[in-house]
């Protein structure tokens, strides 16, 4: 299901794990679909999350999320069940009235069978989000002609021309501008550490070369999507 | 009903903020929950979450370590080297040197008449 908000997409897909087991063909093991999936799900590398994480190590090891610029957040979530919270208590006087045996159990909810449900928040350019919009309308627009046959041509074109329009996303909140910010931010932190007490000129000509290692105009140099610290740049002295 | 969403902090400051903040949002999305105990007493509240909560099995944040604030603070921090920048341009070292703060001596010259007025009763009691 997706929705946006104030231009950013988030996405919710719930797909059903496939029921049944496979039979490994090395180990002669059987393993059910959900198993090896979880399996997979917990050798997926995450973003790196602290200095030191070895999960990150090398483009190979980086998330496959860290790919794009546009994915904030992203989750994988397999629901095996729902949890059983016990039966529901009932007035004595009222259930004996009824004639309600308490010894009887009462229906429970469960699910056929596990889903993996995906959760992300994304945003990017206009076009990427428009662009994944118009897939989904592949599937909604045929069940909009449907209704527009009985409903009226008028407000069909009011609800169409509303619903076009996104809304207005907060400045530079894109990830790309986002990881730029945490880039320079670091970098200037240490620039105005080392600066302190510098004559005019002097400090004049550091931030000339601060900016230009730096370069808050340009994409690049910039922090990874997922890394936890921006790389370390070094300018004139 | 399916709940899901991202926070900065720990499960309980999360659950405490919900039950200290907008008790009764909790209580709305989990009306139709079978058993749900409400979102006050919180006790009760988190066992019942505990109970029913779903591990994720993978998360990706394109920013790890930093929250939505530190990110604010981030954009605030590119915008300021940005009009630095602007003012490096007209390559006057003068005009680009910071400017020391000047709400001392602000608030020296607000109090001032207030300091001499006192001074003033001081030298009478002392007279």
């Amino acid at each position: 299901m997706p929705s946006f908000d104030g231009g950013h997409y988030f996405l919710t897909v719930v797909a059903p794990v496939r029921p049944g087991s496979t039979v490994e063909p090395f180990l002669g093991r059987a393993l059910s679909h959900q198993h090896q999936l979880a399996e997979k799900l917990a050798l997926l590398p995450t973003g790196r999350q602290t200095v030191k994480s070895v999960a990150s190590e090398g483009v190979a090891g980086r998330s496959p999320f860290a790919r794009n610029s546009i994915n904030h957040l992203a989750r994988f979530v397999i629901i095996d069940n729902p949890a059983f919270n016990g039966r529901s208590s009932q007035d004595t006087i009222v259930s004996t009235l009824k004639k309600i045996n308490p010894l009887e159990p009462q229906p429970t909810d469960g699910l056929s069978t596990p889903f993996l449900l995906s959760a992300m928040g994304r945003a990017g350019p206009r076009a990427h989000v428009v662009g994944e919009v118009a897939a989904w309308g592949v599937l909604v627009v045929p069940a909009l002609f449907g209704v527009l046959a009985l409903c009226l041509y008028g407000p069909y074109r009011w609800v169409m021309r509303r619903g076009a329009g996104l809304f207005p996303r907060a400045p530079d909140s894109d990830l790309p501008t986002v990881l730029k910010s945490l880039f320079i931010q670091q970098n200037f932190t240490r620039f105005a550490i080392e600066t302190q007490g510098l004559g005019d000129a002097e400090l004049h000509d550091r931030f000339g070369a601060f900016f230009d290692a730096v370069q808050p105009n340009s994409p690049t140099p910039t922090q990874g999507a997922g890394e936890v610290q921006a790389p370390r740049m070094e300018w004139v002295r | 009903m399916l709940f899901l969403s991202n926070f900065n902090g720990t499960w309980d400051q999360y659950i405490d903020a919900f039950a200290d903040g907008i008790p009764s949002g909790p209580d709305a999305f989990w009306y139709a929950s079978t058993k749900y105990p409400h979102s006050i007493p919180i006790s009760t509240f988190k066992e019942y979450i505990r109970v029913n909560q779903v591990n994720t099995s993978y998360y990706y944040n394109a920013t790890p370590g930093a929250a939505q604030r530190d990110i604010k603070a981030s954009l605030r921090v590119r915008e300021g080297v940005l009009k630095l920048a602007d003012i490096h341009a007209r390559n006057d070292p003068a005009a680009f040197a910071p400017v020391a703060s000047t709400a001392t001596e602000t608030a020296d010259q607000a109090r001032r008449a207030y300091i001499a007025r006192l001074a003033g009763k001081q030298d009478i009691a002392h007279a």
